[in-house]
């Protein structure tokens, strides 16, 4: 049970009619499920009347007079056979309602009955439900589902699964469907937006803050509303953002076209979490930086994967690693404006008025899980070191990953060579397996759960924490395109450490070209810092020479591939010794 | 220092080499500090580093002695040096730096003293670090103490820069390394938080307290980032060392293990 209050007539918010302004067609089509009819389970359930809409339902009817006088006992009579809607509502939730059927015998007053009882005639329009919809993160919802119940339930859900599911079950059970949504931190919000609205009010209850408060305690009744449906049906009308991640004002300032929408949280809803450049609150970007192209389709935001980062450790349906991290330091900005600290910073403006100046970046807090840009980096160094499982191999092989096609003549002279027992395969770009690799399983590591969703400074920085913390004697780059920037990026220092090589393929993989593939870019920014390079033939190593005027002592460190060829290589002395 | 001289308990250092008229500012931050110090107290000694400063830098600073400050000159062109000199050259029981362009909230000596006297192997940074000018932003380091903080991530992202207090001790036994951009090496404060973390001392934050740091273009942090620097290898970056610390620290919290030898005879420094 809830305190809660009821939506009133308070400055600020939107009507049910101003909705349409504010999502006026959502990209989002209703349910795509063919609704004709309320489902057989429900026969027996009259259809509550915030369900029936006689406008709707008339207006489906061949000849709509003949209903006219008595809408909803037609709908009893021959509607409901005859398999018409009785609501643009009802053609949203059947899928729900079907589901709910099979645990109660009143499904449609089970799901009207999840709305705020002054809000229920909208079940019978599509507003809510749109906005439900909007607002559903099916991986959140997933995430709070063990392996076997999902399993039980058909496995991950998508949208519409986790929409039906969420209304017919979900609710009742306190899930959370939306990652947006924050019960705690709405309940905080709200408190103080009705703070605000009986202020405008009654302006004369500001010089009387228990009248004031009186006042919004009046306007609080105990209902059983879900959080998050009083949410659509209410503090979505008066604009209550309801999550720690999102920071209006900050949102707006840089993104300033936003303001012209009716609201600027809706805004990031539709779009903005799924765009990897779109930073939402001054206390932390909340997501790793990458992009992900299927994010929108998926409705996946991107701090999703903050949000599930340590999922164990927090109860989902109320929050998350992220968002205590952002509760954190919101909680340390805040402390910046206490009498103390304003005190001194007014003095240090005494000397130097620039400090006064706003911030423009947003504040960043260093220990997990407060805020910083790095922060989940940090951690997910961590999670590798703790996969890895080893503390040392002599050679380090950086490979794409996926089929070994492309990249094989080369991984497996270095394994015929090295053995497996002091070698480490390491997929960086395309993630895979032992098995396509043709790798033992033990010398394999695919990277890319760690490394999927940073952005790719954080990428590289992963691959040299892996480099440096397993104090690799060698490390091979084999087609690996991450490999190949890390040895553009950091092999000054790599060199000081490692002996550094690489396997300069011919293009397609055709070994009968004279000239270097693609890799060449690369090899010509670190080719100073490189032990060797193996090349598909002679002819390449001598079109390599000729084009780079090669010295000597330089030409003999590109290997045409062949018999003993990584023995060579292995052999060569170092151009620079550790140190 | 003769017997009968006491020894001041704090050496508030300042450092400088092109800031011109802001250099200025930063000494007046100072001055503030260790007037609101000396109230409370404490006997500080103040002390100015030119480092190869051009000639405005230098005229600016030209009459800190009868600030009571003392003015050194030096010919390094680097930071991590210049503080290993200006430690040599001090004789407070606690170092502080200020960096020529900042600034410290004026109780910053005292409540960083506060904290560093009564706990053993502390070093105190700021609650806040205000950075304004060209960028503006606001950042909360860590506390070591709290319990969500895992200094094994401290091989990955540097956590506190060098304007802290800390005991000269901790200065005299782990010195700045000089930076070797040319080689992909910077970050000496970095490197100098991992040398001290190791050895056991704690990095606390002081609460109520801010430094306010100018940022310009052209500084030797911008130069370092833009030259996608490293830190200098360290047993942090070595998984196996790691493992060991991991051990040690469940059977016993508390400093990690001495360095080790690793692989191919190298040692790390």
């Amino acid at each position: 049970m809830t305190n809660l209050p009821v939506e009133g007539e308070g400055a600020g918010q939107l009507s049910d009619e101003e909705e349409e302004t504010v999502d006026p067609a959502p990209a989002e089509s209703p349910l795509p499920f063919p609704f004709v009819g309320l489902p057989a389970e429900t026969k027996d359930e009259s259809v509550p009347d915030h369900l029936f809409d006689a406008d709707f339902y008339l207006a489906q009817l061949p000849d709509p007079a003949a209903a006219a006088g008595a809408p909803r006992k037609h709908f009893a009579q021959h509607g409901r056979a005859a398999g018409y809607a009785p609501s643009r509502g009802a053609v949203y939730i059947g899928d729900a309602i079907r589901d709910r059927a099979r645990v109660s015998e009143t499904p449609m007053q089970d799901i009207i009955g999840l709305l705020p009882p002054e809000k229920a005639h909208l079940a019978k329009t599509d507003v809510v439900w749109k906005r439900l919809r909007i607002c559903t993160h099916p991986r959140l919802y997933s995430a709070q589902f063990s392996a076997q119940e999902l399993e039980e339930l058909g496995g991950e859900f998508d949208v519409d699964r986790a929409v039906s599911h969420y209304l017919a079950r979900g609710a009742n059970e306190g899930k959370r469907l939306c990652a947006l949504f924050n019960p705690d931190w709405y309940l905080e919000q709200q408190d103080r937006a009705w703070t605000e609205i009986a202020k405008k009010r009654a302006p004369f209850l500001r010089w009387a803050p228990f009248l004031r408060w009186l006042a919004v305690r009046w306007k609080k009744r105990n209902v059983t509303t879900p959080l998050f449906l009083h949410w659509l049906a209410v503090g979505w009308s008066i604009r209550i953002v309801p999550t720690p991640l999102f920071h209006q004002g900050f949102y707006e300032e840089r993104n300033p076209w936003t303001k012209s929408h009716a609201w600027s949280f809706l805004h990031y809803l539709k779009k903005g979490c799924y765009q990897a450049g779109r930073l939402a609150s001054p206390n932390g970007r909340h997501h790793p930086g990458g992009a992900d192209p299927h994010a929108r389709e998926l409705q996946a935001p991107l701090l999703l994967r903050e949000m599930l980062y340590r999922a164990d450790d927090y109860d989902l349906s109320r929050t998350s690693w992220a968002e205590e991290g952002a509760r954190a330091a919101r909680a340390r900005y805040d402390t910046l404006g206490s009498a103390r600290m304003t005190e001194l910073v007014a003095k240090a403006a005494e000397i130097e008025p620039l400090v006064l100046h706003p911030h423009v970046d947003y504040p960043v807090a260093g220990a997990p899980p407060y805020r910083g840009r790095r922060l989940f980096l940090d951690r997910r160094a961590e999670d590798m070191r703790t996969a890895v499982g080893r503390v040392h191999v002599d050679t380090v092989v950086l490979v794409p990953g996926g089929p070994a096609d492309a990249v094989a003549p080369m991984l497996e002279r270095l394994l015929a060579h090295a053995g497996t027992d002091s070698l480490l395969v390491v997929a960086t770009d395309t993630g895979g397996t032992a098995e396509e690799s043709r790798v033992p399983e033990e010398a394999y590591l695919d990277l890319l759960p760690f490394l999927n969703g940073m952005e790719q400074d954080f990428r590289l920085d992963l691959l040299l924490d892996l480099v440096r913390g397993l104090t690799a004697e060698r490390i091979v780059v084999v087609g690996s395109e991450l490999g190949w920037e890390l040895l553009v990026t950091y092999g000054r220092q790599l060199s000081a450490q490692a002996s550094l090589g690489a396997y300069v393929p011919s293009p397609d993989g055709y070994q009968e070209q004279t000239g270097p593939g693609s890799a060449i870019r690369d090899v010509e920014q670190c080719f100073a810092h490189l032990d060797w390079a193996l090349v598909d033939t002679e002819a390449v190593a001598k079109e390599l020479t000729n084009r780079y005027a090669l010295p000597t002592a330089q030409a003999e460190r590109l290997i045409p591939l062949g018999e003993h060829a990584v023995e060579r290589a292995f052999d060569l002395p170092r151009r620079r010794q550790h140190g | 220092m003769a017997e009968d001289v006491r020894q001041p308990d704090i050496t508030a250092i300042l450092t400088a080499h092109a800031e011109g008229t802001m250099v200025r500012v930063s000494f007046r931050s100072m001055l503030a500090a260790v007037r609101l110090a000396t109230e409370a107290g404490l006997d500080v000694e103040m002390l100015v580093v030119l480092d190869k400063p051009d000639e405005a830098t230098r005229e600016m600073l030209a009459e800190v002695d009868t600030h009571g400050a003392r003015l050194l000159e030096v010919s390094y062109g680097d930071q991590a040096p210049v503080r290993n000199h200006a430690v040599r050259e001090s004789h407070g029981r606690f170092i502080a730096f200020l960096d020529g362009d900042d600034l410290w909230t004026e109780n910053w000596l005292v409540e960083a003293h506060a904290l560093c006297a009564a706990e053993p192997q502390t070093i105190a940074h700021p609650y806040a670090d205000w950075v304004f000018g060209e960028h503006r932003s606001l950042s909360f380091p860590p506390d070591q103490n709290d319990p969500q903080f895992d200094p094994a991530t401290l091989r990955v992202t540097n956590a506190w820069d060098a304007l802290c207090l800390a005991p000269r001790d901790a200065y005299l036994d782990h010195p700045f390394q000089a930076r070797a951009l040319a080689q992909g090496y910077a970050f000496e404060d970095w490197l100098w938080n991992l040398d001290t973390v190791r050895a056991g001392y704690v990095h606390r934050v002081v609460r109520d307290t801010i430094h306010f740091k100018r940022s310009r273009s052209g500084s030797q942090f911008r130069q370092a980032t833009g030259n996608k620097s490293t830190t200098r290898p360290t047993p942090y970056h070595d998984y196996a060392w790691l493992k060991e610390w991991d051990g040690a620290l469940k059977r016993e919290p508390g400093p990690p293990p001495a360095p080790r030898s690793v692989h191919r005879g190298q040692t790390w420094a």
